[in-house]
């Protein structure tokens, strides 16, 4: 399945929600939730980082291709500026520590990355000739005992 | 952003009537929440129970307004569930608000 719509924030939970209710039957109801909450953070960055306001809402692509092995693979492509190396390989680690305590120190923002690798299985990310991939592969969670 | 505000005990309870607070609402949350901080509420419930979906951006708000209420307040969420529950606990956010059920047992806590 293929979508491809200019990426807004107006925009982004109709891509997400599709990309949910066509996962939901493959890999079950909580792999798909945490695959949407994973896709919402990536189409916030390329909102917000990937095409900054000044230009304009720029195109984004998805191609969700469903596996019959219980798994999904989501394909994000954009045109805008890329996920800098560092702060990609900064997100590996999860959402960075805080001390929960220093209320004026807590953050508000920059948690979308920690939180896509914490929330797939497997990711990959690409930049070759101003067209970034960000590959998502997600599997079915264990039922519960 | 439909949100409903009444209060218990001098404690204002706001429920928010959005199924989603992404990045298209996140603004227009922290609006409403900073309002009611500067307008001197400083005991805050926040009732999500029919939020089924928040992304970081929605959460940031959250923040946002803690930040604003800093030592003289405090705000406690019910109702959190699904996507939004989670989102809660892999940010670590969880040790940050009080997570309350519901808003007799959040209203009762923050009354002490």
């Amino acid at each position: 399945m293929d979508w491809s719509l200019p990426c807004e924030f107006s925009r982004i939970a109709e891509l997400t929600t599709a990309v949910r209710q066509a996962t939901e039957p493959v890999i079950g109801s909580e792999a798909s939730e945490m695959l949407e909450m994973a896709l919402a953070e990536a189409l916030n960055n390329i909102a917000e980082h990937g095409y900054p306001e000044r230009r304009g809402p720029g195109p984004v692509t998805l191609h969700l291709e469903p596996e019959a092995t219980h798994a999904v693979t989501v394909t994000l492509e954009d045109r805008g500026r890329p996920i800098p190396i560092a702060a990609f390989e900064a997100g590996q680690d999860g959402v960075a520590e805080f001390d929960p305590d220093r209320i004026e120190d807590l953050p508000e923002g920059g948690m979308g990355l920690g939180l896509i690798h914490m929330l797939i299985d497997e990711i990959s990310y690409s930049s070759q000739g101003g067209r970034n991939r960000l590959v998502l592969r997600q599997h079915r969670r264990a039922a519960p005992a | 952003m439909k949100i409903e505000e009444r209060y218990e005990h001098g404690i204002c309870v706001l429920s928010v009537g959005e199924s989603r607070l992404d990045a298209s609402q996140a603004p227009a949350l922290k609006d409403a929440l900073v309002q009611r901080v500067e307008a001197g509420q400083h005991q805050l419930v926040l009732d999500l129970s029919q939020t089924a979906f928040m992304d970081s951006s929605g959460l940031g708000a959250l923040v946002s307004c803690l930040k604003r209420l800093g030592p003289r307040g405090n705000m406690a969420v019910v109702g959190v569930s699904g996507a939004v529950q989670r989102l809660f606990t892999l940010t670590r956010m969880d040790r940050v608000f009080i997570l309350e059920p519901d808003v007799p047992a959040a209203v009762a806590r923050l009354r002490g």
